[in-house]
Parts: structure tokens; sequence; C-alpha cells
């Protein structure tokens, strides 16, 4: 004879695991409603933002300040049609071999920081990467300067060994107007208007 | 014949109270990113070293290149008109509440950049290198660091602010510490 008590053996256990289920599962909803958890990998912090930021910005200010932008945006080969020392997408592995390089090593690369500068400008050609480290993380932030480039604005190159570029004896409007670099824009003494934009994200 | 029943409640019992610890233990840490830590000093310090940058040592539409003078005058802890800031102490110049403890350091190194502590020479009003006896002397010349005078209690955090700048034409970096 079977006693109907018998075959109520596994009743509380099988309602405490109803009850442990449904504790656990109103525990992963609410995690569903926060965006950051400790568990979700991210280098997001907006104090590591604000910083990054106004430091891009610092950098570009000092480099137009001191013409280290502008010379190292000039520092091309317009016959190969690159970068002096670069490849078709611009500086991969290091930054440039002059004063601005040395200043984006000191300020990023020794810290851990990844960058991207491109160069925009108006004309039939539209930009070109000046350095390219790849896709930037989603928390990657970024500041833009604007530099004037006019006609007779000389070309630079390493004429020795200060780690300074020096004028070459030719002008932009005379090298630059053939290549794939940045075209004369304006019929008078200006040649063209060029945006230099730094990403910057942590690796 | 009600042999299972005991065995029965304190497996589910168990079972149920297991749950219950797991989820005790495991939402406060949901919350974590959200409690404050530090977060007045984020602030200041983030703001401190925005007002020294763009406002008290730099002039209008010229942020971040700074007045050597002027950043030497503030660190040194001098006093001269021709400078933004009023005020005596640190903290009243920067507009910062006494009860907050804040350092301010500009390392570089003229010419190239570097991380040296730099100086400046009142006699030739240049930016020089700190560790050079010869040209900072200890007497007369500014080492560009300085704390706030009263140094407040020490809490547990501490936050840092970096800028980029130039001072006198030399790349350097701004360190604003706030505690």
């Amino acid at each position: 004879m079977v006693s109907r008590f018998d075959q109520r053996g596994q009743a509380a256990t099988l309602e405490a695991i109803v009850a442990a289920l449904i504790l656990l599962s109103s525990v992963v909803f609410a995690l569903q409603m926060t965006a950051v958890t400790p568990l979700s990998a991210s280098t997001s912090s907006q104090h590591i933002e604000n910083q990054l930021e106004a430091s891009a910005e610092g950098l570009l200010a000092t480099a137009v300040e001191d013409g280290s932008l502008k010379r190292a945006l000039l520092f091309y080969n317009n016959s190969t049609n690159v970068f002096v020392g670069a490849d078709n997408d611009g500086y991969n592995a290091r930054p440039p071999n002059n004063t601005f390089g040395e200043t984006l090593s000191w300020a990023f690369d020794d810290r851990g920081i990844a960058y991207n500068i491109y160069v925009e400008y108006s004309g039939s050609n539209t930009g070109r990467n000046l350095y390219y480290r790849g896709e930037p993380s989603d928390n990657a932030v970024a500041a833009t300067t604007t530099l004037v480039v006019m006609d007779e604005t000389p070309m630079y190159h390493h004429a020795d060994d200060d780690g300074v570029l020096e004028p070459r004896s030719y002008t932009v409007s005379q090298a630059l107007p053939n290549s794939s670099y940045i075209p004369d824009a304006s019929p008078g003494t200006l040649y063209n208007i060029v945006r230099v934009e730094v990403v910057v994200w942590r690796i | 014949m009600r042999g299972q029943t005991t065995l029965d409640f304190a497996t589910g019992a168990s079972l149920f109270l297991l749950a219950v610890l797991f989820v005790f233990a495991f939402v406060p840490g949901i919350l974590s990113p959200f409690t404050a830590t530090a977060q007045e000093e984020t602030v200041t310090a983030n703001r401190a070293a925005d007002v020294l940058t763009k406002d008290l040592l730099a002039s209008p539409g010229e942020s971040y290149l700074l007045d050597g003078e002027c950043t030497a005058v503030l660190l040194g802890g001098l006093v001269d008109p021709g400078c933004d800031f009023r005020g005596s102490t640190l903290n009243a110049r920067l507009g910062i509440a006494d009860e907050q403890s804040i350092n301010i350091t500009v390392r570089g190194s003229p010419g190239a950049g570097g991380d040296e502590l730099l100086c400046w020479n009142t006699t030739t009003q240049t930016i020089v290198n700190a560790s050079s006896s010869a040209r900072c002397s200890v007497s007369t010349d500014i080492r560009l660091t300085r704390e706030t005078d009263s140094l407040a209690r020490s809490s547990g955090s501490v936050i840092t602010a970096r800028r980029i700048v130039a001072i006198d034409g030399h790349t350097a970096t701004m360190e604003v510490r706030v505690w």
C-alpha cells in the first residue's frame, strides 16, 4: 500500500528550488537594468576621458604654438606621395621622426595611450592619416585644431641632425598641387586650411 | 510511513537559504559602481587644472600656453598685480575650499620633452631645469611645484588631473593633485 505521504516526499525540495529560481531570476532581471556592472569589461571612466581630451587639446595647442605641427604636416615627399618615412596610411609603428613626433611619444606612447591623427582639408582629396594606430575603442576622445597654409609656406625636411625640421627650397604651391595630398583651394595667396584631429584612447 | 519528510525539509530549507545568501552577497557588488568615491576631489582637480591652464595663467584664446612669470608668481607664493589671480594663499587664488589640499607640479624639460621638475630663473626670466643647481638657485629661483600652505587631513584617495602645456615655449605637463 502506498501512503499519500510517501508520494509527497520531495514537495519541500521542489518548492525550495522554485523559490530559489524566482530569487535568482529577479537578480538577473535587475542586472539587465544597469549598463555597467563590476563584471562588464570597460576602460570607461569620465575622469580619465576628461584628462585624455585635455591632454590632446594641450598637445595640439603647444604644437601649433611652436610650429612643430605645421612642419610635421609638410614633412612630405611629393614624388612618392607619402609622408617622409611613412607608407600610404601614414606613420604606423612609431610617430614621425621630428619634434611633433617626439612630443607625441613623450605625451602618449610613454603612458600606454594609443592615438590616431587625421588630416582633413578642403578640395578634391578629403583627407589623409598622419598617424594610424588602428580602430579607436568605444571610449576614445578627440581634439581638433585648424592650421592655415599659405602659398609661400615652404615644405620641410631634415637638413641637419638636430631633430628639428628645416624648410626646403620650394614652397607648397610648387610641390603639392600635383600630388594626392593637400590641393590648392584658393586662387589667392591662401593655399588651404587644414584641420588636424587627434583621437586618443587607452589601451 | 512519513520517513522522508524530515530529510525533504532539510534539503529544501538549505537550498533556499543558500540562494538567499548568494543574493545578499551579490547585490551590493552590482551597486558598487554607483557609490560615490572621491567625487569632490575628482571635480576639484579637473576644475583647478582647467582654471589654471585656460584662465589664470594663459591669455584669453590661448589656452594651454602659460605665462612663465605668472606661473612662477603663483607657485612661488609671491604677489604680482599683473597676474590674474587675487588672494594670498594657493587655495584662495584657485577658489578652492580650505578643507581640500592641492599640489601643483610642472614637469618637462627645456628643449625636448622630459619629466624633470622645472624652475623659473628669476634673473634671466627663463624656464630652466630644477636639477641643475647652477641654473636654479635654491635661494632666489622658484621651483614650479607648490602645495596648500597648511595641509589638511589626508583622506584615502588622491585624484590627479594632467594637462599638457607650453610654458614660455617649453612643452611641459602640469599635474594637479587634490586630496
